[in-house]
């Protein structure tokens, strides 16, 4: 009977991968970030800067991201995934992917070395679209988290044929379209399509469940998904159409609109919720929203000040909102998923670890209070032109992904230790004894 | 909800079973299906099978497995001739009401 109902977790190769590819990513990110400091106050289309650009946004966030996907499409479609190779297939593609195509960035060969490299990323995210559609396709009932999930993944193609395709204008320029256009709705589209619509859906499920706090007001997530996709969708055919243009300000205030009532449901679970300490998890994610909150408020500063507000709105929203996110949420769900593998014979047997026991709680407290002081360091280090400062928050981010990264593998190498006893059970009373005895 | 009667015949088993099943902890929470009121009926009707009713604090929920497994293994030593079978429900659903004042306080929800 239960089989019917009980979830079969998707196969572990289906979604540690992404985990280890993401604290890989983090790491790397972290040296990047100390070679680039010279050129932090430099154009932000630097090839270095560039690279470090889709070290956080594939290589980090969106592995982490499809990882998360494949555990969690599942319970929220209350179906199993459809296929846990396509999910390994797909980490295969994005992670060689990505290795070839952030350091054809970093060390700019344009060509077949850039385009093999987009290309692999480009069929990870068909693979990735094919898994969501399919698990979702047999999903019965209608749910507007999966409608976000679907069409991120439809976003997430869209965005890496953008992609490849201003790659190949590099080689063969064949569009009339100036490569700055494309490259402006491949940033925006990823962002506000692959990265928001994804966050929105997995965020609104995830955040209320670990609150414990609950709200009623759906009509909240059925406008935010409306006007992201209306918003996102005016955006690209006016920029194709007639370039960056005033009109684009009514695609932006849609998105904001739409932004602001995925915030509010968040807040509505917030303030209904039961359980009211907030855990480092969770101030992690509280601070990611704060972040999203400020990139918006920073918009038209942005497009009124100098270059460096272009470098902060970009840290905002790839080192706050979507790092901030993972950060937290990684210890949210990856214990869950490993204690669920190797403590699942176990469980009853002998007194098995909790999942937060996978983990150091130490390192955890660590890598919280060097995030903000990266973040607080490397603010000043822009706004004033300040090398050492900037030096001194990449060291914070580099010790910040340390204990990551450190966590993250004492999680995934984690090995049960059976006791000898194991196979007997632990009786809490006499009237168990009693009956144990006989 | 699970209830439990003094005048009900298979008084003493359930009180065994209800004792055996707070080992069986909801990884998700920290606290196990018993205070957590995840267990809504123990049936010892039929001599050879125990058949417990419960839900799970979350829909496919992918650790319902586990707790299944824990389950088995901590009530197959007390009642080995009979075979237990989890029957797993959406209705009525649950929610943080159907937890013992001892489940809240693990929680750390305030009353």
């Amino acid at each position: 009977m239960a089989d019917i109902n009980i979830g079969k977790a998707p196969k572990n190769y289906a979604v540690l991968p992404f985990y280890a590819g993401g604290a890989f990513f983090l790491i790397c990110i972290a040296l990047a970030l100390l070679w680039v400091v010279p050129e932090l106050n430099g154009h932000y289309a630097a090839p270095h800067i560039v690279a470090l650009v889709h070290m956080f946004t594939v290589g980090w966030a969106s592995m982490i991201m499809m990882g998360a996907t494949y555990q969690l499409l599942p319970v929220i479609c209350e179906h199993d995934l459809f296929s846990s190779r396509l999910s390994l297939f797909s980490f295969c593609c994005v992670f060689v992917g990505a290795l070839l195509l952030i350091s054809s960035f970093w060390w700019f060969h344009p060509g077949w070395w850039m385009l093999s490299g987009g290309t692999l990323i480009w069929i990870a995210s068909v693979a990735y679209l094919i898994n969501v559609v399919g698990t979702g396709g047999r999903c019965d009932r209608h749910h507007i988290r999966k409608c976000f999930m679907v069409f991120a993944g439809s976003w997430f193609v869209f965005t890496t044929t953008l992609g490849w395709w201003t790659a190949l204008q590099f080689v063969h320029p064949v569009s009339h379209v100036p490569i700055p256009t494309w490259l402006k709705i491949h940033a925006h589209v990823g962002m506000a399509g692959w990265f928001l619509q994804l966050i929105s859906g997995v965020s609104t499920q995830l955040i209320p469940m670990f609150l414990l706090g609950k709200s009623k007001k759906s009509y909240l997530l059925n406008w935010a998904f409306v006007l992201q996709n209306i918003g996102l969708l005016s955006f690209v055919v006016l920029s194709w159409l007639i370039g960056i243009h005033a009109w684009i300000w009514i695609s932006v205030a849609l998105v904001v609109a739409g932004i602001v009532f995925h915030l509010a449901y968040l807040y509505d679970a917030y303030q209904h919720r039961v359980r009211k300490p907030l855990d480092l998890q969770m101030k992690h994610s509280l601070l990611s929203f704060l972040f999203l909150s400020l990139a918006i408020l920073s918009i038209p500063v942005v497009y009124a000040f100098d270059h460096r507000w272009s470098i902060i709105y970009g840290m905002l929203l790839l080192m706050g909102w979507v790092s901030s996110l993972i950060l937290g949420q990684t210890f949210k769900t990856l214990p869950f998923i490993v204690w669920n593998d190797r403590y699942k014979p176990w469980n009853g047997k002998f007194k098995v670890p909790l999942p937060r026991q996978l983990y150091s709680e130490r390192r955890l407290q660590w890598q919280f209070r060097l995030y903000l002081a990266s973040w607080l360091l490397l603010f000043a280090g822009i706004m004033w032109r300040n090398r050492i400062l900037d030096y001194a928050g990449s060291l914070c981010w580099l010790g910040m992904s340390v204990c990551y990264g450190w966590n993250v593998m004492q999680i995934l190498f984690h090995r049960v230790q059976i006791p000898e006893h194991a196979g007997t059970v632990h009786t809490r009373s006499t009237l168990q004894r009693e009956n144990a005895g006989h | 909800m699970l209830e439990l009667s003094i005048q009900d015949p298979h008084f003493k088993e359930k009180m065994l079973a209800i004792d055996a099943l707070h080992q069986v902890i909801d990884p998700e929470l920290f606290v196990n299906i018993i205070d957590l009121g995840l267990v809504y009926d123990l049936d010892f009707s039929q001599p050879d099978q125990l058949v417990i009713t419960m839900t799970l604090s979350t829909p496919h929920c992918p650790l319902g497995e586990a707790i299944e497994a824990g389950i088995h293994h901590v009530l197959e030593p007390f009642f080995p001739n009979r075979k237990i079978e989890v029957n797993i429900v959406w209705e009525p659903p649950w929610d943080f009401s159907m937890m013992t004042d001892e489940g809240r306080r693990q929680l750390g929800i305030e009353e």
